[in-house]
């Protein structure tokens, strides 16, 4: 059973080659694991091809849509498991400095710690530079709820990582 | 300056590797699950079915009880096997219990609870009808009840859940509930904290209720519920209480201790603050101390110490993060009698461990700690002045989330008698 065929699949080959690298940050972001982001990543982009009729016209907009509500749900499904979440450090690079390296570190491991939707709340916001009411509607919930989990994942954030106060602080100015 | 959020969770993002070429491996994922699709809506309709029968007829059965504290334990790694006084754990009980020594939660996050009296075990069971489910439990100091939140933490938005407080008698499996009006969405009740007599809770929760009208967000709402003697709860004032945790309640009820390292606030009920100790930075601690803020500190009962539970810092990892690795762990009782704790009085080493907090005091100074290592998390008995400790408590690998609460007998004998 062919999923597609033909212009389709050439389609969806371009697509996946294009958008892969920014899915595979997000869902880092929103996993905190490479192999569940790379597992997140491949999931959706089964979503999208077997929905290639419908996701055609705007893919990256149907692929991300797929993988936040994945996120949310699988997390909920895999139950919370925030001992679990990060595999390993990152390798140390060369161009870090220590300051950059640990600020990386204290973000990630106080993200895992957040709900996971505080987290796709924060990811769409921050990463991906959504304004709030394109985030509620790609989350299915209201400006209201994404204004309320935007202020308790960075209250949280900041009670977690005290020490990256100022960048939380400023974040919620930004709000 | 939002700016800096940005360019950090971008930094953070750049952190992933790159995999090959997904596009294939996506399409035999979407072949599979239309094939499985084909395959699967007959029989989820016929499940469906039996499911309804199944309910309907357990409606009528079981009236409206909530909560259902029967059951064997079943499952890998859901009974604790154990050393000391609980070595002849059984599994296969349906009765009530009157007491509980310890709680736990297995894999799934269901609470699991040991009788103090016989050591049996018991699943509690909650209903999670309508898309609720127990959150936030906590075990009573005398080990007869188990409060927990009964909340709705999935899809927001929409009408606001009916979020409740409940408190099961572990004797009679009785449920007494208090609605939460305007605590909801996302993880409603936070935490739950028992008072040392076990007749008050302080709960803290998120009040969502009327913020989206006012163009406003949540806040954090903390209050005391009060249980008389026929095990009916009372909503009772609201409490002043900004740490991110309650570490202590003192025994006259009027103080709560919470940490946030380094500071060590001691505030009233009013939320005015009436002591405070600052924890200087301990010779090998993490550079930033415990990230997390759950560091597994516990004030001792005369309320002199405080029992820490907290990973050396090494050298090519001096974060304390939850990082997967195990690092060594030390068992550390600070003085809180003077506004600076300068030094450790006890510095007990717990071995290589993933994580490690305090669960109990024992009247004698003896300190209950769960550690986290190879899969289990086992419960030390510390003697904090000779620095003596020995397992109390063995659970099986496999439990990752275990989360051990003591109360009764094992808190009062540091150990199971």
């Amino acid at each position: 059973m062919t999923v597609l065929d033909g212009d389709a699949e050439r389609e969806f080959r371009e697509f996946v080659r294009a958008d892969t690298p920014n899915l595979m940050r997000a869902a880092y972001l929103l996993t905190g694991d490479p192999h569940h982001a790379q597992d997140l990543v491949q999931s959706t982009l089964a979503n999208v091809a077997l929905h290639w009729r419908a996701a055609a016209e705007h893919p990256h907009a149907y692929a991300r849509k797929s993988l936040y509500h994945q996120a949310v749900s699988w997390w909920r499904w895999r139950g919370r498991r925030p001992e679990t979440l990060f595999a390993a450090l990152p390798d140390a690079s060369a161009r870090d400095d220590d300051g950059d390296r640990d600020r990386r570190l204290v973000v990630r491991a106080a993200l895992s710690r957040l709900t996971p939707k505080q987290r796709a709340v924060l990811v769409l916001r921050y990463f991906e530079d959504l304004p709030e009411s394109e985030t509620a509607a790609l989350l299915g919930c209201s400006v209201g709820t994404v204004k309320s989990q935007t202020r308790h994942a960075l209250s949280r954030l900041r009670a977690l990582a005290p020490e990256l106060g100022e960048l939380f602080e400023s974040a919620e100015v930004r709000r | 300056m939002s700016e800096s959020l940005r360019s950090t969770l971008d930094a953070v993002s750049r952190d992933v590797a790159m995999p090959d070429d997904l596009t294939d491996a996506a399409l035999r994922l979407a072949g599979r699950r239309r094939r499985r699709a084909h395959v699967t809506v007959p029989v989820l309709a016929m499940v469906v079915v039996a499911l309804l029968v199944l309910l309907v007829t357990s409606v009528f059965s079981v009236g409206r009880r909530a909560v259902v504290p029967a059951g064997p334990v079943s499952g890998p790694g859901a009974v604790p096997s154990s050393v000391g006084a609980v070595s002849d754990v059984r599994s296969e009980f349906s009765a009530p219990i009157a007491r509980a020594a310890l709680m736990y939660q297995d894999r799934g996050g269901t609470p699991i609870l040991v009788s103090a009296d016989d050591e049996a075990v018991r699943a509690l069971r909650v209903s999670s009808s309508g898309g609720y489910r127990g959150a936030a439990y906590a075990l009573s100091p005398d080990g007869m009840k188990v409060a927990y939140g009964w909340q709705k933490t999935s899809p927001v938005g929409g009408a606001q859940p009916k979020t409740q407080l409940r408190v099961v008698t572990l004797a009679t499996g009785e449920t007494a509930s208090l609605a939460l009006p305007g605590i909801g969405l996302g993880e409603p009740v936070e935490s739950i904290a028992w008072s040392t007599d076990s007749a008050r809770l302080l709960v803290q929760g998120v009040v969502t209720e009327g913020a989206q009208q006012n163009g406003g967000y949540g806040s954090v709402e903390c209050f005391l519920v009060d249980i008389d003697s026929s095990g009916a709860l009372t909503r009772g004032a609201k409490v002043q209480f900004t740490g991110p945790d309650v570490d202590g309640w003192s025994a006259d009820g009027q103080r709560l201790l919470s940490v946030q390292t380094p500071e060590v606030d001691i505030t009233d009920l009013a939320g005015k603050t009436v002591g405070s100790v600052r924890l200087r930075s301990m010779p090998d601690a993490g550079r930033y101390g415990n990230v997390f803020g759950a560091a597994g500190q516990l004030w001792s009962p005369d309320e002199q110490q405080l029992a820490i539970a907290e990973a050396k810092a090494l050298p090519d990892r001096p974060l304390n993060v939850l990082d997967g690795k195990p690092r060594p762990y030390l068992l550390r009782a600070v003085s809180l009698t003077s506004s600076e704790a300068t030094a450790p009085e006890t510095d007990v080493e717990l071995g290589q461990a993933m994580d490690a907090h305090v669960v109990g005091w024992a009247d004698d100074g003896r300190v209950l700690v769960g550690v986290l290592s190879g899969g289990a998390e086992n419960v030390y008995s510390v003697d904090v002045r000779t620095g003596e400790k020995r397992v109390v408590v063995r659970f099986d690998a496999g439990l990752t989330s275990s989360a051990p609460q003591v109360a009764g007998e094992i808190v009062r004998g540091g150990g199971f008698r």
